[in-house]
């Protein structure tokens, strides 16, 4: 089967019924050319999206625990764990040399892992017939992790080398100030590598914990996009995953709704960061309906050479770059506007053209034109965008994350149903003269608020 | 004796257009499954000190800001209507530009792209516009505090006037105010032509049909008429430095160990592999040993720029450190820089980054995009291969004196070593 995905027609089937009597897989639905299964004995979500370009698969572990769920004094939880199931599990291990690590770039796989504020994602991008020890990994680390103390350690200070790094970077000092003015009682304030001093106070009993908790069949979807077909994948799960013991059902907490301040003014310091303006509005959850509109709102605003911003600001000499993007997030979310440039003194100018250009949408909308050149570049840009397994992978993994995956194979066309009076209601609606925050670097060597 | 490696499962060797234009070399493939189409490709430009490198910098930056025939708005509309991508980008010896857009909009992308190269437009407003955002973009690159070690470890091995050789921020900004429309327009005529043009073209439509395209649009584009040659300019022979540039703003050191690299010492597939060896892939040694081993870094990784018959390359490893354990990272990356240099490069190593280095080469390649990189990086190279399996045939071929000879170039003595971080306590 060939697919396109992201642009095919939607169909709304049932998943391949030609599954052998004895697959661990019931068919749960077809949208978009990919496959829908459940593992029977373990509430494991399988799905499958056939890839036939080249002899490789991306397998890939999607949980549901991100930073969001890091307990109260170990924050950096999520991400720590994330790091220390590199090191070994039971039948991995690797103090034999046997870890993920040693295996599976040794026959040239990609593997990696990333923590984001809901989920945490654990992805292997082999030859394909490197595929089953890729599923084996996975499995056995899933059941079994080592969390070794020695390796905590280690781990430990490569994490906080990592923190340093990141907190060495003004660009991410800007973007977590505004989450943190934005998010201030909600989880999503706390950036997701976590704060220092929890870091340091996380011990071998609290990742097991979160481990056990967190990480079982109940609460994860496992994504295979590749060259193989369903029998295959069918043999994988039977032999790796079918039989790792049921622990619960997937955790459905979801904290309350943050309370967003009216208006908030951050200064961050930094004295050589590029001058930057940064400017969010909050917006509900990214399977709320207004959340497409607002994509394409985005693009209107700073989507290229034509969008407004560009006209406004770049083209006039006033700013270096342009950007607005939309989080599509479990819970609620920012559409963020940024503008770097060059002159320290035009502070004040560049905010007033970003409140000014979001006045506009919400007193003026947009002309049908502009609308229809947004919603080809979306279509265009998220077909592009899925270009090779990997791709298709993470895009896949952000709609588990955001909680429904077909939202991934609905994309395109839900977007060609906004219209220009979708995209008005939602400006008005959402990106509130008096609900923002705006940040901006200011000199010095502090952060002041 | 190598063992030859092979696929457990071989690539499907699809039928690749290989062709001789008159323009260039063509090289097409069909992935019918895609319904993209991915261009890319390069010609080659002369090389030249910081001011030249510039000046064909600003000049292929105003390739896409339009031609003769089509304003900058009108390609902007063509382009985003359609959610397509056109870009281009200078290197040390080539320029390269590359698209990506559905299958469908393959007849508008292919003249669009011959257009930007052989007739822009080169407007004086665009021109001032691109040369301030040129002016900020390297503004703000010299506040990174690698690019601010990748720049003083560039005047540390190569000599003024070398290709490689990145001048101060002060010096290129001075320059770079000092181009104007006509500059940019003498660099066009004079430099940019299809010199030893490649075209790599990958997608859900007819790689035939494609070429066909664009022998059409680029048949009378000649090579320029200045001659291609390579710079008297050379290299500081290295001494084993250290250099310690402060940076205010950072937390953590940047630090970049490296060497210049002849053309004589390595072909660029046994480069390659040594360095995949060396710090290039997340098994090599360095991540073996810096790493995951002593815990000293969170990203450690060893960069090739390869050498070419006229022109030394660069061969170096970036670290990045906590204050409280610099010198024990350098001393760590310098023992495993010696280790590799001393040729302590046993054959069951070998093999195992070579099934390494074959399987990052499958995975790689599995997109439209990868692939027409794995093709072009290899046209450039003069290597002439156009399947992935050719590729494993060279890498098999690769044997251990040879990487010896490689390793053996790092000369550790003598390499250089740049830290920018935070100044050290009294």
């Amino acid at each position: 089967m060939t697919i396109v995905h992201g642009d095919s027609a939607i169909v709304d089937l049932p998943a391949e019924p030609t599954l052998a009597a004895a697959s661990p897989l019931q068919p749960v639905r077809r949208v978009g050319g990919i496959d829908e299964y459940r593992s029977a004995g373990n509430g494991l979500r399988v799905l499958h999206a056939p890839w036939h370009a080249a002899p490789v698969a991306v397998l890939m572990l999607t949980y549901d625990v991100g930073s969001r769920h890091d307990p109260v004094g170990r924050k950096g939880m999520s991400h720590l764990l994330e790091h220390m199931m590199f090191k070994g599990s039971r039948a991995f291990d690797r103090r034999k040399r046997a870890s993920i690590l040693d295996l599976l770039p040794a026959v040239g796989a990609k593997v990696n892992a990333t923590t984001w504020l809901d989920r945490t994602n654990y992805f292997d991008l082999v030859p394909i017939a490197e595929l089953d020890l890729a599923a084996a990994i996975e499995a056995d680390r899933m059941c079994d992790p080592l969390l070794d103390a020695d390796d905590l350690e280690v781990e430990r200070a490569i994490v906080l080398d990592e923190f340093d790094l990141r907190d060495g970077d003004p660009n991410e000092r800007l973007a977590q100030a505004v989450w943190s003015a934005a998010f201030a009682d909600h989880p999503y304030a706390v950036p997701v590598i976590g704060v220092r001093e929890d870091i340091l106070a996380i011990s071998r009993e609290d990742l097991r914990e979160h481990h056990r908790r967190y990480c079982h069949p109940g609460n994860a979807t496992l994504t295979i996009v590749g060259d193989l077909d369903t029998a295959r994948v069918s043999a994988i799960v039977a032999a790796h995953f079918a039989g790792i013991p049921a622990r619960g059902n997937a955790d459905a907490h979801v904290p309350a709704p943050p309370t967003h301040p009216a208006r908030r003014r951050v200064d961050v310091a930094s004295s050589d960061a590029m001058p930057m303006v940064a400017l969010a509005y909050p917006i509900p959850h990214g399977l709320h309906r207004d959340t497409d509109a607002l994509e394409l709102l985005a693009l209107v605003l700073a989507g290229g050479m034509l969008s407004r911003l560009h006209a406004d600001l770049v083209a006039l000499g006033l700013a270096v770059a342009v950007s607005a993007r939309v989080s599509r997030l479990r819970g609620p979310g920012l559409f963020e506007v940024q503008a770097a440039f060059d002159d320290a003194a035009a502070f004040d100018r560049v905010e007033r053209a970003l409140l000014a250009a979001v006045a506009r949408i919400r007193a003026q909308g947009v002309d049908a034109d502009e609308l229809a050149r947004v919603k080809g570049q979306a279509r265009g840009q998220l077909l592009t965008s899925r270009d090779g397994p990997i791709a298709i992978a993470m895009q896949l993994n952000e709609a588990i994350a955001a909680g429904d995956w077909t939202s991934y194979a609905t994309a395109s066309e839900r977007l060609a149903a906004v219209s220009t009076q979708d995209v008005q209601r939602v400006a008005a609606l959402h990106l509130r003269d008096d609900a923002h925050v705006l940040a901006r670097f200011v000199a010095g060597s502090g952060d002041a608020a | 004796m190598n063992a030859k490696p092979s696929f457990d499962r071989a690539p499907p060797r699809r039928a690749a257009r290989d062709l001789a234009l008159d323009c260039g070399r063509f090289v097409g493939m069909r992935f019918d499954e895609s319904p993209l189409a991915a261009l890319t490709g390069s010609f080659r430009t002369p090389r030249g000190d910081g001011r030249m490198a510039l000046l064909q910098q600003l000049t292929t930056r105003l390739l896409g800001c339009g031609t003769v025939r089509r304003d900058r708005r009108s390609i902007a509309d063509a382009l985003e209507r359609r959610g397509a991508s056109l870009s281009f980008e200078a290197g040390t010896a080539r320029i390269a530009f590359s698209a990506l857009a559905c299958a469908d909009d393959l007849p508008m992308l292919a003249p669009l792209l011959a257009q930007c190269l052989r007739e822009p437009r080169f407007d004086p407003e665009d021109v001032v516009r691109e040369r301030a955002q040129l002016a900020a973009e390297l503004r703000y690159a010299a506040q990174d505090p690698h690019m601010l070690a990748s720049a003083v470890l560039s005047r540390r091995l190569f000599e003024a006037g070398h290709p490689h050789h990145e001048p101060s921020l002060e010096q290129r900004i001075d320059w770079l105010e000092a181009l104007g429309v006509d500059d940019v327009r003498a660099c066009h005529e004079a430099l940019f032509g299809a010199n030893e043009l490649l075209v790599v073209a990958l997608g859900g439509f007819d790689p035939s049909s494609c070429a066909v395209e664009f022998e059409q649009h680029l048949r009378t584009w000649r090579p320029p008429r200045r001659p291609i040659t390579g710079t008297d300019a050379g290299a500081i022979p290295p001494r084993g430095e250290t250099t310690r540039i402060p940076h205010s703003g950072s937390t953590s050191s940047s630090v970049l160990i490296g060497t210049r690299l002849t053309f004589d010492v390595a072909d660029g597939v046994t480069a390659w592999l040594a360095n995949r060896i060396l710090g290039g892939s997340y098994a090599s040694r360095l991540v073996a040993s810096l790493r995951e081993r002593q815990a000293l870094t969170y990203s450690v990784r060893s960069e090739l720029i390869d050498p070419q018959s006229d022109l030394d390359g660069l061969w170096r490893v970036a670290i990045a450190l906590g204050e409280d354990k610099l010198e024990r990272g350098i001393a760590a990356t310098r023992a495993e820089l010696e280790r590799f240099a001393d040729g302590d490069i046993a054959t069951d190593e070998l093999d195992r980054q070579r099934r390494a280095a074959i399987g990052a080469l499958l995975v790689d390649a599995a997109s439209l995009q990868g692939m027409g990189a794995f093709l072009l990086r290899n046209l450039e190279r003069g290597a002439g291969v156009v399947h992935v399996d050719a590729f494993v045939e060279a890498l098999a071929a690769v044997s251990t004196p040879q990487l010896q000879r490689v390793a053996a170039a790092l000369q550790p003595a003598r390499l250089e070593t740049v830290i920018v971080g935070p100044e050290p306590e009294a």
